[in-house]
């Protein structure tokens, strides 16, 4: 009985999704025709015709498996660097004090600025995990530190009454309370890192990268080329984003943090 | 014994334990009373090293394993009553978790249940078990509670000072509680703190 509801709810929620998006490929398609400049606007139609030719092209897939492997290994880096860094200046203040600035220095800079300082260092191969690294760093950190001191007193206080080791300590009091703020900033971050990943391959130009691809589609023109390129990166973000929150979610379920319990 | 001399803990500008001194039993049980705002929590959290004192001294206590049951039950949300017992038990510990829960008035269902899915007093009881798991096979033990009868009925409070009761001999049972009638079946010693300020 309760499968049945839960597939019903499924059903209609994949319904609506699709209903919602071939609204909008309408609406887009509409306004594709009321322009009636391919150069302006293409439409959804061609676009797919594009990409149907474009996959077809092993120099996509090269493109593709680069930007991807940069790009998330910058993000992961990030990841684990802000979660080290959180740890770490949560529990000493002088860390806390000296990397503060640095950090909020690099919130607020234009990643356009960082990247062109790194174009003098930096290989362009490297430049898209630089950026989606220095982008996701902060907002890692800024999530975890959070968390870190939003960790309940009482139970901390209780482990320590009751001599938890290390070890036991992270496995049951930090990482459940945690996990909330580490899939948050999975979350936040992966997409953050394909926007900054895609903006230095654009001003860096590595071989075989998206972002090379669309500073080509923008020379020549090709507009179908720029849509094509453009939805490939959302779907990218959206698939890794994807992955990340059902990856989380296993290992939720394997610590036996489940909703129930902390109702 | 143990021996608290002079025992001085204020918060800010207000004194909490003003020169405390009392002797307590190595073994037994032994009740605090008293309005509040009299330094009972205060006393039992010096006791269990989770304040410094401002002043004085606590011997006697060195190489003793405490087992503290808080005022709140302070139970892990995310495992579940026999997770959260199990994880107090000293490695090696062979009393099966079943049977301590048995002793409280739960069976092996309740002890699958996340604490969110237990009664007030089924978490009290769980609690309480976690205390008394922590000091398994230990002898010499110290068991402080903090208001341990709070939201329990006469059954399950009659249960837990039979087990109390079992401890008694080889531990020393120091609680805080407003709610005597439970301990009336006991053989308890009283002490009444009465430092005003």
């Amino acid at each position: 009985m309760k499968d049945s509801i839960t597939q019903n709810r499924i059903g209609k929620k994949i319904a609506q999704g699709a209903v919602v998006a071939a609204l909008w490929l309408l609406l887009w398609q509409a306004a594709a025709m009321a322009v009636g400049q391919e150069l302006l606007l293409v439409s959804p139609l061609t676009m797919l015709r594009r990409l149907a030719q474009l996959v077809r092209q092993p120099v996509f897939w090269q493109a593709v498996f680069s930007s991807c492997g940069r790009i998330m290994a910058g993000v992961l880096l990030a990841l684990a660097a802000g979660t080290v860094l959180a740890a770490l200046m949560s529990r000493f203040s002088f860390l806390y004090a000296f990397f503060r600035p640095a950090l909020q220095v690099i919130k607020s800079t234009p990643v356009a600025s960082f990247i062109i300082l790194a174009l003098v260092w930096i290989k362009s191969w490297a430049l898209g995990a630089f950026a989606a690294f220095l982008m996701v760093l902060p907002m890692v950190w800024a999530n975890l530190y959070e968390g870190i001191a939003a960790v309940d007193r009482d139970l901390l206080e209780m482990a320590k009454a009751y001599r938890f080791s290390f070890g036991k300590k992270m496995r049951y009091l930090y990482l459940p309370s945690l996990l909330p703020y580490f899939a948050a900033a999975c979350s936040t971050g992966i997409g953050i890192g394909w926007k900054a990943g895609i903006a230095a391959e654009v001003l860096g130009l590595p071989k075989n990268s998206i972002g090379k691809a669309l500073y080509n589609a923008k020379i020549y023109l090709e507009m179908p080329d720029l849509f094509c390129w453009t939805a490939v990166i959302i779907l990218l973000s959206l698939l890794f984003e994807k992955l990340a929150a059902r990856l989380l979610y296993a290992l939720t379920a394997r610590l036996a943090v489940e909703k129930e319990g902390q109702r | 014994m143990i021996r608290i001399k002079d025992l001085q803990k204020s918060y800010g500008e207000k004194p909490v334990l003003s020169h405390f001194s009392h002797d307590l039993p190595d073994n037994g049980i032994v009740c605090l009373t008293g309005a509040s705002g009299r330094g009972k929590t205060t006393l039992l959290r010096i006791l269990a090293g989770l304040e410094t004192a401002d002043g004085g001294s606590v011997t006697g206590l060195s190489g003793r394993k405490i087992a503290f049951v808080f005022q709140e039950d302070r139970l892990l949300p995310w495992i579940t009553a026999q997770q959260n017992i199990r994880l107090a038990q000293p490695a090696g510990a062979k009393r099966p978790v079943g049977e301590l829960l048995a002793l409280a008035g739960l069976d092996s269902a309740d002890g699958q249940k996340y604490p969110g899915q237990l009664s007030g007093g089924q978490r009290r009881r769980v609690a309480f078990l976690r205390g008394i798991a922590f000091l398994e096979g230990v002898e010499n033990g110290v068991l402080l509670l903090d208001e341990p009868f709070n939201g329990l009925d006469a059954e399950a409070a009659g249960k837990l000072c039979g087990m109390l009761r079992s401890l008694a001999p080889q531990t020393l049972v120091l609680l805080v509680s407003h709610q005597l009638a439970p301990l009336q079946a006991l053989d308890v010693s009283f002490f009444f703190m009465d430092q005003s300020f």
